[in-house]
Formats: C-alpha cells, sequence, structure tokens
C-alpha cells in the first residue's frame, strides 16, 4: 500500500535502475491495495507509460502466485 | 528467432535428483522443438500467493530460450499435460532481457537445500549501509542544531548571571531562533 499525496513524481522515472518486472513483486507488492487491486496512477503518483507496465507486470505476477488475485483470509 | 521465457512451478514434493530430472526433461523438450536453451534457474521453494492443486508452496524454475515460437503451444500443452507442474507460462522478452549461465543446474537444486547464505547476506549489508548513510546525514543535521540549541543555553545562562545585560542577550536569543527557523 502506498498512497503517495503530497510529491506525485514517477518513482521508475526518477531512478531508471528499478526494473519492472513480475519476478519482482517485492516492488509491485507496493502499488496493489490489500484487496489485491490495482492502484490507480494518480493515488501513486505513476506516470502513464509505467503505468502500463506495471498493470501488465502485476497481471503477470498473479498468473505465477506471487501476487494474489484477491485477498482470502482463510489463506493466511 | 524469438526469445521467450517460461517460469513454470514444480510440485514442492519433488527435490534433488527428481526435480533435476524434470527440468532436464523439460529442456529436452524445448531442444527437440527447435529451441536453444540460453538461461536456466532454479528459484527455489516458495510460497504461493494463493493455493494450486491444494499446494501452498512450489518450486519455481525459469527457463529462457531462443526459438521461432511456432512450437510454443504444443510445449505448452506438454507442460500442462505433466502433472508434476502446476502452473506455467510462456512470455515473449527481448534479447537484453536475457541473462547469462553462471551456475549449473546441479549446484542449483544442491544449492537449495544449503542455508541462503551469500546473497541475502549481500543484500543485507547493501541495506544496512544504504541506512547508515542516511543516519549519518541525520547525525550532521542534528549535531547542527544540537550545537545551536547549546548556544542558545549557554546564551540563557549568561542572562541569568548578568542581569544589566539581559535586553541585548534577548535579543541574541531571537536571533538565534530566527536562524533555525530558516
Amino acid at each position: 500500500m502506498a498512497f503517495i499525496t503530497s510529491k506525485k513524481i514517477c518513482t521508475f522515472c526518477e531512478n531508471h535502475d528499478t526494473n519492472i518486472n513480475y519476478k519482482e513483486y517485492k516492488i509491485l507488492r507496493k502499488f496493489i491495495t490489500e484487496q489485491g487491486k490495482i492502484i490507480p496512477g494518480f493515488v501513486t503518483g505513476v506516470c502513464s507509460k509505467h503505468q502500463r507496465r506495471l498493470g501488465r507486470e502485476i497481471k503477470r505476477a498473479r498468473n505465477v502466485a506471487f501476487l494474489p488475485f484477491t485477498y482470502d483470509i482463510r489463506h493466511h | 528467432m524469438n526469445f521467450y521465457e517460461t517460469m513454470y512451478i514444480v510440485h514442492p514434493i519433488l527435490e534433488m535428483g527428481r526435480l533435476h530430472d524434470l527440468i532436464i526433461e523439460t529442456e529436452k523438450i524445448i531442444k527437440e522443438r527447435g529451441g536453444e536453451i540460453l538461461f536456466t534457474n532454479v528459484m527455489g521453494k516458495k510460497r504461493m500467493a494463493y493455493p494450486i492443486q491444494k499446494q501452498k508452496f512450489g518450486t519455481y524454475v525459469l527457463v529462457q530460450y531462443k526459438s521461432d515460437g511456432s512450437k510454443n503451444n504444443v510445449f505448452s500443452l506438454d507442460l500442462e499435460h505433466n502433472p508434476n507442474v502446476l502452473r506455467h507460462m510462456i512470455i515473449n522478452i527481448e534479447e537484453s532481457e536475457v541473462k547469462e549461465q553462471t551456475e549449473d543446474i546441479k549446484d542449483q537444486i544442491s544449492g537449495l537445500s544449503r542455508p541462503r547464505s551469500s546473497k541475502q547476506a549481500e543484500e543485507k549489508t547493501e541495506i544496512s549501509e544504504a541506512f547508515t548513510g542516511e543516519a549519518e546525514k541525520k547525525d550532521k543535521t542534528s549535531s547542527e542544531t544540537k550545537t545551536k540549541e547549546k548556544q542558545a543555553e549557554e546564551e540563557l545562562k549568561t542572562v541569568k548571571v548578568d542581569d544589566s545585560s539581559a535586553e541585548v542577550v534577548e535579543e541574541d536569543i531571537s536571533e538565534a531562533t530566527a536562524d533555525k527557523e530558516e
């Protein structure tokens, strides 16, 4: 959960080294809610270019069970 | 020729020899379909975000290979029909994303049983270094503020000692506070 409201500068534009990849699901975890939904770019401050990649990679990570499709209390 | 990446989750029961056999089998299938294997990585046993086939854990294996892609359909069917593979995903990647093979598969599998040492330790040190760097900066800033506070306190003491020059010193303090605010 990352609700950055004060500074809206894209974190991926700032740091070009950070790779948006489904294998690095620990980074992606910041951009989904507790329920597993993708947080919109206007809330996190991610630019539209990187938001598109984020969405793609999060969906990939869900398919290989790195990230949840939805949060279910029975599994935890 | 395109570059592809396959991530598949192996049943957690398979370990050591059987896991190695399965990886070799899948590699053989890729080679039979006209692919060239570039990189394989056994990522180890991980807790999955949701259970697949009633299993909470799974061994993740990553294979990067080069092929024309016409036989990818058949390859995915092969994986689907294998009961030891819980889940698989084939994606198209760019050449820049292909990694170099440094460690043998056998070493990787045998390394899984060992306590995860070097990589995690490196990460930890990096993190700690980063934190210490920040901490030093914080110390510097805090020390600056502290020195200012000390000066102010000393000035206050002088106020208490000689009442005659009280007005003058008070002005000094106000200046110091103004500096702080800046």
